[in-house]
């Protein structure tokens, strides 16, 4: 028994010693952050925001499920060095989790603006509102007055209860059917984080699909990765088909 | 006392003796291992010391023909021995040294190797001379040695070739003995290590090994004879060797390689030793309108044929319109290497708005197929960069001129501008919302029902009060008995089916005198009910009911049958009362 306190006395400790460090890492990564908006010199706000960026960068690499508002803050972070791309790119996984926040939307639009690309179509439709895991929560919760309706209904059979157990019930399993769907064939997106071409196949040897340069913080469609991984085949927005080295695009 | 005297000079005698006898002597022998050697080959030559352990060798006093010999230790192995002469028990531990060394390389014949002197133990020690026999290999057909240069046959500084050796044999060798320069590859700067590939070309089983070389410096490099030697053998059933004689030799004739200069004539002063033939593409990847001080991004791709290690971006300084008007990142560019491409990403800033275009970039290169020098010239990109504002609060000052006075300087006004900074160190305007201040407990992630969870026990627990649902009915309707009203009311309504009515009301009657404690026990035919009493009563009644049946004069209705039953019931009921 004393055997087993001390080992968990032991993970404890250093469970906490590890909580206590992450607290001072993200205490340090906004405090560099500040420390670069104030600063005087150029050299001064490079060196504090690339300090703030290793800062998150580290948090994102420890934590399994990093949350929008740290996406956002790397997003800035890349911003403010005038890497564009990357933010337009740490921007949008931002707004993957936090839909409905204002401030990704205004950063990424001045993002967006800087890299030189067209205002974004917004998409009006409700379900772009809501995050995967509201989704996911809405989802669950339905589900469950679905199943409180149905035990209802087996004790007592009622006709009215009969009825919402039946619409409840279609909805759910089209809605279920819907989410399966996601899950099981993703739609993989990319970002650029730096101006690239589109060649016409799987090397630097291929003709171009078009002699313009695919602008950083472009979002493209990855259909397929080649075998050693090195080129992926995307789909942009206008429908053009093309392949791009796999250090130019980052997969959302 | 005289003969015990002489006894003690004897024994004492004979002791030394024996000690001499058996006491060890330093030795030295040295061994020739010609059997292996090859004609004009350094042989090698072993040499054995034995000595007390107490005595040392002395390794700078080896001669042979009163010449230093430099010799190489190979190791240490010791010996012990144990004599006992008269009872005296003598423990000696031997040390055998061995060493090394070659001898220049003979032609075939006989050979003598002269004495080998050394100091041990401060005595000089002299091996005997030695005869050996280097036997000279025999050329043949079926073993033959081809050196070659692939892709060197004009070669200029940068540029890379393979030097190799091809060896064909018929039979399987072994090889005793090998000189093939071409794979040390002195003189040139060797690429990697040695590659090796065999196959078959008709008859002969070809082993062949490539070196890869760069070539450093101009002149020639010459390569002396390569030679192998070695015995053919077969190999019996046990997977024993047995060696053929003669000895196989194969040469091949000497090479040289030339690494030729750069020609002098047309030679760019800009070339920087590029080989290749290539093509030149800059592209920009940023915007091309930019501010003063703006990051501008060039991509520099280098596309072709040759060298790419001799490709190198040149400083972009030192072209004409670079330094001037652009101020570049503090980095070097990294080359990221394509197949047969070379891509360089370069920073650079507009120092002026007077900029209009990014200057043509050159590059001088040399193709070693033309022997020609070519420039590489990208078209100059035409750009617009827009004067940055100074921001508010800069001091320009103009001094006088009489302030001027003994500065050697002449009328023209003297424009101080006081905490000014270049264009491209100003600090732009944050134009983002800032970051959130996140704490563990922001980024920790909720513990959630998983999705398949939730909807698999939801199901498992409807399915489970379903089966519980059902089951309760069952035990429901299993335990529910029918009454005798039941039973009579459900004979009432069996209007049109007589023999299934006659039978119904039975039961009804007989379980109603059950019920009423007029029978013990359920009865199923109204013959075993008893005569007496009310249950004779009832006897009576459906044997009269049996008799009109079945004389064929049922003259009365159910519906009076039924009336006449519910008035048995009822005298059943007040009978119990009564009771």
């Amino acid at each position: 028994m004393r055997f087993f306190f001390r080992i968990v006395f032991i993970i404890s400790f250093f469970s906490a010693s590890l909580h206590a460090s992450y607290e001072d890492s993200l205490a340090s990564a906004y405090a560099s952050y500040v420390k670069g908006e104030k600063a005087k010199t150029v050299a001064e706000r490079r060196e504090s925001f690339n300090n703030s960026l290793a800062l998150y960068s580290e948090m994102e690499s420890l934590i399994p499920t990093p949350d929008g508002r740290l996406f956002l803050n790397i997003g800035n972070c890349f911003f403010q060095l005038e890497e564009y791309g990357w933010a337009i790119y740490y921007y949008n996984k931002a707004e993957e989790l936090l839909p409905r926040e204002a401030r990704i939307k205004k950063n990424l639009e001045t993002a967006r603006k800087k890299a030189g690309l067209k205002v974004e179509d917004k998409n009006t439709f409700f379900s772009s509102k809501i995050s995967p895991k509201e989704k996911e929560a809405a989802f669950k919760t339905c589900f469950l007055i679905w199943t409180v309706l149905m035990s209802l209904f087996i004790w007592k059979r009622s006709r009215i209860i009969q009825r919402f157990v039946f619409g409840l019930g279609s909805i759910m399993a089209i809605w279920g059917l819907t989410l399966g769907y996601s899950y099981a064939f993703p739609e993989v997106k990319g970002i650029f984080i730096r101006p690239t071409k589109l060649h016409r196949d799987a090397g630097e040897q291929y003709a171009l699909v078009k002699s313009e340069l695919l602008p950083q913080g472009e979002k493209v469609q990855v259909i397929d990765v080649m075998t050693d991984g090195k080129w992926l085949k995307v789909s942009t927005t206008d429908g053009t088909m093309g392949y791009v080295p796999h250090s130019a695009i980052r997969i959302m | 006392m005289v003969k015990k005297a002489y006894l003690l000079m004897i024994f004492f005698i004979c002791n030394v003796f024996f000690m001499q006898l058996f006491g060890t002597e330093s030795s030295i022998s040295v061994a020739v291992k010609s059997e292996t050697a090859s004609e004009n080959t350094p042989v090698e030559c072993l040499v054995t010391i034995i000595r007390d352990e107490g005595k040392d060798i002395d390794e700078s006093s080896f001669k042979m023909n009163d010449e230093e010999l430099e010799v190489e230790f190979i190791g240490d192995s010791y010996q012990s021995s144990v004599t006992i002469i008269n009872g005296l028990r003598t423990e000696k531990k031997l040390v055998i040294s061995n060493y090394r060394f070659l001898i220049e390389g003979k032609a075939q014949g006989t050979h003598r190797l002269p004495s080998i002197k050394v100091n041990v133990g401060g005595k000089r020690l002299s091996s005997h001379p030695n005869m050996y026999y280097i036997e000279g290999g025999v050329s043949s057909n079926s073993f033959i040695l081809e050196a070659f240069v692939e892709g060197g046959e004009a070669v200029y500084p940068g540029q890379k070739f393979e030097l190799g050796y091809r060896i064909y044999n018929i039979r399987e060798i072994d090889l005793t003995a090998q000189d093939l320069p071409l794979l040390e590859a002195q003189g040139f700067k060797r690429i990697g290590e040695k590659r090796g590939v065999a196959y078959r070309s008709g008859q002969y089983t070809v082993q062949e090994w490539k070196q890869a070389v760069e070539a450093t410096a101009p002149g020639i490099v010459s390569f002396r004879p390569s030679l192998i030697e070695g015995f053919a053998y077969e190999v019996d059933f046990f997977g024993r060797k047995t060696y053929v004689k003669p000895r196989l030799k194969a040469v091949s004739e000497a090479i040289n390689v030339e690494v030729l200069p750069f020609p002098e004539e047309n030679r760019p002063a800009s070339f920087t030793g590029i080989i290749g033939d290539y093509s030149l593409d800059v592209s920009l990847l940023s915007k091309s309108e930019a501010r003063v001080g703006d990051k501008l991004e060039l991509r520099v791709e280098i596309v072709g044929e040759g060298e790419f290690s001799t490709v190198q971006l040149p400083n972009f300084s030192s072209f004409d319109g670079f330094s001037e008007d652009f101020r570049f990142g503090d980095l070097p560019p990294a080359g990221e290497k394509g197949n047969s491409s070379l891509i360089y990403h370069q920073e650079l800033r507009p120092l002026s708005p007077n900029v209009t275009s990014i200057p043509s970039l050159e590059l001088a290169c040399f193709n070693p197929k033309s022997k020609q020098y070519y420039t590489l010239r990208s078209e100059p990109i035409t750009i617009t960069v827009l004067p940055s504002e100074l921001p508010k609060g800069i001091v320009v000052q103009e001094v006088e001129s009489s302030e001027l006075a003994g500065t050697g300087n002449s009328k023209e006004k003297f424009i101080e501008a006081v905490n000014w900074r270049a264009p491209y160190e100003e600090l732009d305007a944050i134009e983002i919302l800032g970051n959130y201040r996140l704490v563990m407990e922001d980024l920790e992630a909720q513990r959630e029902w998983s999705i398949a969870f939730i909807i698999f026990s939801g199901l498992g627990a409807l399915f489970l009060q379903t089966g519980t649902a059902h089951y309760i009915q069952k035990q429901r309707k299993k335990g529910k008995r029918e009454t005798a009203s039941e039973i009579f009311k459900k004979a009432s309504k069996m209007q049109g089916e007589e023999k299934e009515f006659f039978s119904v009301l039975q039961r009804a009657m007989l379980l109603k005198l059950f019920e009423c404690g007029f029978l013990e026990k359920e009865l199923h035919s109204i013959n075993e009910v008893s005569s007496e009493g009310i249950c004779g009563e009832i006897r009576g009644f459906f044997r009269a009911l049996e008799e009109r049946r079945f004389s064929g004069k049922m003259d009365l209705s159910l519906a009076e049958v039924i009336k006449d039953a519910k008035k048995m019931f009822r005298k059943i009921e007040k009978e119990r009362r009564q009771k």
